[in-house]
């Protein structure tokens, strides 16, 4: 009995510390247009995308990233996650470029759902979305370390 | 904010003077504002003669718009109009603008007029919100007064280990204004019996002058927190209205890095100048450098800035003849600073700083201009000490 209830504990404990852990990403998911093969993509080259710094897919196809509202949560939370870059800091690196006459930023949308019609209108799109908004129209992709 | 319109007559607007029915993919309009004041101790006015003793909101003071539209995924279309406030009231001027051909994901090719990188920041050099100071280090940016070329480019790019490496050749020709070291111009127009026809005392003396053959190469690798950058760029000027008329060579080098690691944020470059022939006069040999050390401490990010401005073994006189008579070298312009300056987060795409900037020059010049007018006369002054301060709102949109 008493060995019960300590695997019990055991095993909500590493309920817990899960859940903690994959609390860090939110529930943000990366999403592409259904066509696209892709079902992986690294976390550094998901950064080099939506910094400009790769201007294809990690197998050679073009790709045109969507943002979400400048200002909004998910977009602050996405570009911490995977750059490492606060709003500001992403917003200088982007007027360098840009002004510079060296690249534009992502295409930016406000919220989920003019997200979801943006990616599934283009093969070369991606974009991110909340867990709860992912239906048939886009492809998650899953995130590597 | 970016805004992006997929409007076919706006861009049938664009293309009036291209093939009908260029499917213009997107349009993007962009924009940045700087708005700021400077007062300084003196009554000797600094550099283009927009800061001095009374309140002015000359010398910073700017808006940018740009325009870009990509024609087809391979070719786009790109070109800034500037207005400053020390030209003529924000006279917009047509800054630069140019066709780009992405032949690769590594290889870009663009021409027109092109912003062209002397320095690290030199192809965004107006756009305040981009970096940390309200004005780069004079002591290494004022020394090429030549901003863009009529002429084409190529990035190359490639990834090196953990690095991103550029590549950028240039070539083109040029033009452009410079202020005239001005007390020495000005003895020297005196001793030649006003060959120059130079400006009364006390007014600011500009100089036209046009680059031929201007060639250059920028490179820099980026990794996530540090990068570093080398360039070096040739030409052959002319400046007809103080006599040049043969193409005297200039030449630049510079190196340069940027950190931003963690909270620590840090620039640095250095700069070479050798400038042959009567040219010299105007743009003696200099070299320069600067470095600045910053810490973001959530929206505040305070810095501080040593600069120096010095001779480059400018060459013994004379430079070259005019009219028979033989002309001096120029007089290399010497001078340090010490700037301490604070950026501080308007929330998302704006910045307002504050700089308290101290001078400390050499042989009473340094980068100021002109002569103190005063009502006995006009009196040539030696600056010392002066003290710049600065307050500027940054805003891109």
């Amino acid at each position: 009995m008493n060995i019960v209830i300590r695997n019990l504990f055991r095993l909500s404990l590493a309920a817990v510390l899960l859940a903690g852990a994959s609390l860090a990403n939110a529930d943000q998911v990366v999403v592409v247009h259904p066509g696209n093969p892709m079902t992986t993509i690294s976390a550094k080259d998901l950064g080099r995308i939506y910094l400009g710094k790769a201007r294809s897919f990690p197998d050679g196809g073009r790709v045109n990233p969507v943002n979400q509202e400048s200002g909004s949560e998910a977009r602050n939370s996405f570009y911490q996650e995977y750059t490492g870059m606060s709003d500001a800091r992403v917003k200088s690196h982007w007027s360098k470029l840009m002004f510079s006459g060296k690249g534009n930023p992502p295409t930016e949308v406000a919220g989920d759902a003019a997200m979801k019609r943006e990616v599934a209108s283009d093969p070369s799109a991606i974009g991110y979305i909340d867990e709860s908004s992912v239906d048939d129209s886009v492809k998650p992709v899953t995130v590597t370390r | 904010m970016n805004l992006r319109l997929s409007v076919s007559a706006l861009a049938a607007a664009i293309c009036v003077a291209g093939p009908a029915q260029a499917a213009v993919e997107n349009i993007n309009f962009n924009g940045f504002l700087t708005v700021g004041a400077t007062v300084s101790d003196t009554e000797v006015p600094y550099f283009n003669g927009n800061i001095t003793d009374d309140v002015g909101f000359e010398q910073d003071s700017r808006v940018g718009l740009q325009i870009s539209a990509d024609i087809n995924p391979k070719i786009g279309v790109t070109a800034q109009l500037l207005g400053r406030a020390r030209d003529q009231d924000y006279d917009a001027v047509f800054d630069w603008g140019f066709v780009s051909y992405m032949a690769s994901d590594a290889v870009t090719i663009r021409g027109g007029k092109l912003k062209f990188p002397t320095y690290l920041i030199s192809d965004y050099f107006e756009v305040g919100y981009a970096y940390p100071w309200i004005r780069p280090p004079q002591e290494v940016y004022y020394s090429n007064p030549l901003t863009t070329i009529s002429g084409v480019d190529l990035l190359l790019r490639a990834q090196v280990g953990n690095a991103d490496l550029l590549v950028q050749p240039y070539i083109g020709t040029s033009r452009g204004q410079q202020t005239l070291v001005p007390q020495f111009a000005q003895e020297v127009n005196q001793a030649a019996g006003d060959a120059f026809g130079l400006a009364a005392p006390g007014e600011i003396d500009f100089v036209n002058f046009e680059a031929e053959n201007l060639v250059g190469i920028n490179t820099s690798l980026t990794w996530s927190a540090v990068s570093i950058r080398a360039g070096a760029l040739q030409t052959d000027v002319k400046a007809k209205d103080i006599g040049v008329i043969d193409a005297d060579e200039a030449k630049f080098w510079s190196v340069g890095a940027t950190l931003d690691w963690q909270n620590v944020v840090g620039y640095t470059e250095y700069f070479e100048r050798e400038i042959d022939g009567l040219a010299n006069l105007g743009f003696p040999n200099q070299k320069g450098w600067y470095a600045t050390l910053g810490y973001r401490m959530g929206k505040f990010l305070p810095h501080i800035t040593y600069a120096k401005l010095e001779d480059n073994d400018n060459p013994d006189d004379p430079c070259g003849t005019l009219g028979g008579n033989p002309v001096p070298c120029g007089e290399p312009l010497e001078q340090d600073s010490i700037t301490l300056g604070m950026r501080y987060e308007l929330g998302s795409g704006a910045a307002l700083k504050f700089e308290a900037q101290q001078m400390n020059t050499e042989n009473g010049r340094g980068l100021f201009t002109g002569y103190e007018v005063s009502p006995t006369g006009n009196v040539k002054t030696d600056p010392d000490e002066v003290m710049i301060y600065s307050i500027a709102v940054d805003v891109v949109f």
